[in-house]
C-alpha cells in the first residue's frame, strides 16, 4: 500500500477508530495514570542505580590497587636513588684516601700513619656519615611507598564497601517508596 | 709541607618524610557520610509522612469539632478568649485542626455577612431607598465585619485576610451598585426637571418676545434664558439626551421668534417678505446671532403648521356642515314634513355653502326624478361597497345629476350598509377578546374578555373619529382592525405600567393608613411628587421609588 504525501501529514495526529470512538492519546494516558506501571518503572530504575553504585565501588577499588603499586614503584626507584648518592659517596671518600696516601708516600713519609692517617681517618667519618645518610633515605623510601601503597589498598576496600552501602540505601529508599505507592 | 687533601661534603642530608595520602580514611568518611545523609532521607521520609498523617488526622478533627459562629461570638460577648475554642496550635495535629476550624468559621461568618449585604442589595434593588441609610447600613456590617476579623484573626491570620478580602470586595459592590441606583435616580429627576421645564422655558422666551422692545435687552434675555435652560439640561449624565433636549429648546426657540414674526405681521407671506428683508423690529440684535436656514426652516413649518390646521378647522367645519345638509335632505324627503319646514331647511342649505343654487334646485325638486339609470348604478356601488365615503357619494350624484330624493336614497342605503358593517366590526372585536357572537353574561371566567372588548372598542371608537375627521366617513371593519391591532401593541406596555399602577396604588394605601392622605387619593403619571414631598407627605425613599413607577407610567 502506497501512502500520499498527506496521509503522512494525518499520521501526525490521533487516528480515529471507527469501532471505538477517536483514539485521544489514549495509550499515553494510561501510562501516567497507572501507579502500579508507574512503581515497577521507578523500582527497575533503582535497581540499575543500585547496580551503578557497586560497579563505581568496584571500579574506585581496582583503581586503589593501581595506585597502591604505583606508589610501591615509585618508592622503589626513589631508594635505588639514594643508593646510588650513597655509591657516588664511597668512590668520592675513596678518592679523597687515595689522594691523601699518594701525597704521603710521595713526600718521603708513611702514607697510612702520622698525619696522613689521621686525615684518611677524618675523611672516612665526613664520607661515611653522608653514606649513612644516603642509604637511610633509600630505606625510608622504601618503607613509604610499601605504607602507601597498603593505604591505597585499605581504600580501594573501603571504596567497594561504600559501593555496596550505597546500592543498599538506594533498593531500601525504592521498596519503602514503592510501598507507599502501591 | 702542602696540605692534605681532604673530603669535600655533597651537602646530602636526610630526606624529609614523605607525605601519605590517607585515601583509606578519605573513603572510610565519605563513606560514613554516604550513610549518614542515606539514613537522614529515610528518616526525612519517616518524619513527613508521620506529619503528613498528623495533618491529616488534625484536618478531620478540626472538621468534625469546628466551633459554630454561634459558640465564638457567645464566647466574645461572655469575654472569653475565642481561641479556646479552637485546636491548640504548636503542633502538626493542633496547626493543621486549627486551620481547618478558622476556615469553616470563616466561611459562616462570610455567609453571614453576605447574607447581610444581600439583604441591602435587595432594598436598593427594589428602589425604595436612602443613599444614606444605605450608607450606615453597610458601615454597620463592615464594623460587624471587623469584630469577625478580629476573631479569625486571633486564630488564623490567613482566613482573616481572606474573610476581610471577600467581604470588602462585596460591600464595595453593593456600595458601588447603590451609588449608581442613585445617581440613576438622580439622573431621572433631573431629566424629569428638565423636561417639565422645557415648555416653561418656551413659554418665557415667547413672553419675553412680546414685552422686550429694546432689541439689545431681547437678545440678552433671551440668551440669559437659553444659557440657564441648557445649564439645567446639561445636568443629565446621558448624551443623548442632552442632545435631544437642546435641539427641541433650540426648536422651541427659533419656533417661538418665527410665531412672533408671523403674529407681528398682518399675514405670514408678509412676515416672510420682513424676514428676508431682515427687517425683524425688536429681533435685530437677536438675528444676528441666529441661523439663517435653520430660522427659514422653521418659519416653512411652523407656516404650514399654521395653514394646516386652519385647512383642518375649515375642514372640519365643511364636514360638519355635509353631514348637517344630508340630515336636513332626508328631513325634507320626509312626507311628514310639513312646508314651513321644508322652507327653514331651503334656507339652512342655502346658508352652508356645501350645494350650488343649481344643485340646490335639482335636489329640493319633488317632481324631478332625476336619472334613474344613474341612481341604479350608484346604488349598486353603494350596496357592494365600491362607495363608502359620503362625500364620494354626494360628488359622484351632483356630477351625475341625480335628484335630491335619489340621494337622500342613497345616503340612506350607505348609512344602512355602513351600520351592517360596524355590526360585522362589533363581531370581530368580540371574536378577538375571546367572547362568542351569542350574548353572554359576565363572570369571573371571562371579566378579562369582556375587558378587553371594552378597551378594543374604545380604541374602535377613537379610530373611527380620527378617520371620520380625516375622510368624512369610516370603514368599520379596517377601523376595528386598526383597533385591534393597537391592543396588541400596546398589551405589553399596559402589563408593565398597570404592575407601576399597582404599585402606587400600594404606596397610596399605606399613606392612607398612616392618614398622611386621605381615602382616594390618588398618584398617578402628572402628580407633582415634589411637592408631595415638600408637604412630608411622602419620604425621601417614597420619593425616590414613585419617581421610577411614575417614569414607567410617563413612558409612550
Amino acid at each position: 500500500m502506497r501512502f500520499s504525501r498527506q496521509d503522512l501529514k494525518n499520521f501526525d495526529g490521533p487516528i480515529g477508530d471507527p469501532f471505538n470512538g477517536p483514539a485521544v492519546n489514549k495509550h499515553i494516558g494510561q501510562k501516567y495514570q497507572d501507579p502500579v506501571t508507574a512503581t515497577v518503572i521507578a523500582v527497575s530504575l533503582t535497581a540499575v542505580s543500585a547496580y551503578g553504585s557497586i560497579k563505581a565501588g568496584q571500579d574506585k577499588n581496582k583503581m586503589y590497587q593501581m595506585q597502591a603499586k604505583q606508589a610501591e614503584v615509585e618508592s622503589d626507584r626513589k631508594a635505588v636513588q639514594y643508593e646510588l648518592q650513597a655509591n657516588e659517596i664511597l668512590r668520592r671518600t675513596n678518592q679523597t684516601n687515595a689522594a691523601v696516601v699518594a701525597r704521603g708516600f710521595a713526600g718521603g713519609t708513611q702514607g697510612f700513619e702520622g698525619s696522613a692517617g689521621l686525615i684518611q681517618q677524618v675523611n672516612n667519618t665526613r664520607g661515611g656519615k653522608e653514606f649513612v645518610f644516603a642509604l637511610q633515605n633509600a630505606d625510608m623510601a622504601k618503607r613509604s611507598g610499601l605504607i602507601q601503597a597498603s593505604l591505597y589498598e585499605g581504600a580501594g576496600k573501603i571504596a567497594e564497601q561504600a559501593g555496596y552501602f550505597d546500592a543498599a540505601g538506594k533498593l531500601g529508599s525504592a521498596a519503602y517508596m514503592g510501598g507507599k505507592i502501591v | 709541607m702542602a696540605e692534605l687533601p681532604r673530603y669535600q661534603p655533597t651537602g646530602y642530608l636526610p630526606a624529609d618524610i614523605p607525605r601519605l595520602d590517607f585515601a583509606n580514611i578519605k573513603e572510610q568518611v565519605a563513606m560514613t557520610q554516604g550513610i549518614n545523609s542515606a539514613l537522614d532521607r529515610l528518616a526525612g521520609f519517616a518524619f513527613k509522612e508521620a506529619a503528613e498523617r498528623a495533618q491529616r488526622e488534625g484536618a478531620q478533627y478540626g472538621v468534625e469539632n469546628a466551633p459554630t459562629m454561634e459558640q465564638v461570638l457567645k464566647a466574645q460577648e461572655a469575654g472569653q478568649t475565642p481561641q479556646e475554642l479552637f485546636a491548640k496550635p504548636g503542633t502538626y495535629f493542633g496547626d493543621a485542626a486549627r486551620k481547618v476550624q478558622a476556615q469553616q468559621v470563616r466561611i459562616d461568618f462570610e455567609a453571614k455577612a453576605r447574607q447581610n449585604l444581600d439583604a441591602v442589595s435587595a432594598a436598593i434593588d427594589s428602589g425604595a431607598f436612602d443613599l444614606n441609610q444605605i450608607q450606615t447600613e453597610i458601615k454597620a456590617i463592615t464594623t460587624k465585619n471587623g469584630s469577625y476579623r478580629k476573631v479569625l484573626a486571633s486564630v488564623d491570620a490567613d482566613e482573616a485576610l481572606k474573610f476581610s478580602a471577600s467581604i470588602t470586595s462585596a460591600g464595595n459592590a453593593v456600595y458601588k451598585k447603590a451609588t449608581d441606583q442613585y445617581l440613576k435616580l438622580v439622573g431621572m429627576q433631573n431629566e424629569r426637571l428638565v423636561t417639565e421645564s422645557l415648555n416653561s422655558y418656551s413659554t418665557m422666551i415667547a413672553d419675553v418676545l412680546k414685552a422686550e422692545q429694546d432689541p439689545t435687552m431681547l437678545a440678552e434675555r433671551i440668551k440669559a434664558e437659553e444659557y440657564s435652560a441648557i445649564k439645567l439640561i446639561e445636568r443629565s449624565s446621558r448624551p443623548e439626551f442632552v442632545k435631544q433636549k437642546r435641539d427641541e429648546l433650540q426648536d422651541k426657540i427659533y419656533s417661538n421668534i418665527v410665531d412672533h414674526l408671523i403674529d407681528s405681521s398682518p399675514n405670514a407671506t408678509q412676515a416672510l417678505l420682513k424676514l428676508q428683508k431682515g427687517d425683524v423690529g425688536n429681533l435685530s440684535e437677536l438675528y444676528k446671532g441666529l441661523d439663517k436656514d435653520k430660522l427659514g426652516a422653521m418659519f416653512l413649518k411652523r407656516a404650514t403648521e399654521r395653514a394646516s390646521s386652519l385647512s383642518a378647522a375649515k375642514n372640519i367645519e365643511k364636514l360638519g356642515n355635509e353631514e348637517m345638509v344630508n340630515d336636513l335632505l332626508i328631513e325634507y324627503h320626509n312626507p311628514a314634513t310639513n312646508a314651513i319646514r321644508k322652507r327653514d331647511i331651503g334656507l339652512k342649505i342655502a346658508k352652508s355653502k356645501v350645494l350650488s343654487i343649481e344643485q340646490m334646485e335639482k335636489f329640493l325638486n319633488p317632481s324631478s326624478d332625476g336619472d334613474s339609470a344613474v341612481f341604479s348604478n350608484i346604488s349598486l356601488q353603494v350596496r357592494t361597497g365600491v362607495i363608502t365615503d359620503l362625500n364620494d357619494l354626494r360628488k359622484i350624484s351632483a356630477r351625475a345629476g341625480i335628484s335630491g330624493k335619489q340621494l337622500a336614497d342613497l345616503s340612506k342605503q350607505l348609512i344602512d350598509r355602513t351600520e351592517k358593517d360596524e355590526g360585522q366590526a362589533a363581531a370581530i372585536i368580540r371574536r378577538n377578546a375571546g367572547l362568542p357572537d351569542v350574548s353572554v353574561g359576565k363572570n369571573k371566567a371571562n371579566a378579562h374578555a369582556f375587558a378587553k372588548e371594552a378597551k378594543i372598542t374604545e380604541y374602535y371608537n377613537e379610530a373611527k373619529k380620527a378617520q371620520l375627521l380625516d375622510t368624512g366617513s369610516f370603514d368599520p371593519k379596517s377601523v376595528a382592525s386598526v383597533a385591534i391591532q393597537r391592543y396588541e401593541n400596546e398589551d405589553k406596555a399596559n402589563i408593565v405600567k398597570n404592575k407601576a399602577r399597582t404599585d402606587i396604588s400600594n404606596v397610596v394605601k399605606t399613606l392612607v393608613s398612616k392618614q398622611k392622605v386621605k381615602e382616594g387619593f390618588v398618584i398617578d403619571e402628572s402628580t407633582s411628587l415634589d411637592d408631595l414631598r415638600q408637604r412630608k407627605i411622602i419620604d425621601e425613599s417614597q420619593y425616590n421609588y414613585l419617581i421610577g413607577l411614575q417614569t414607567i407610567l410617563q413612558a409612550q
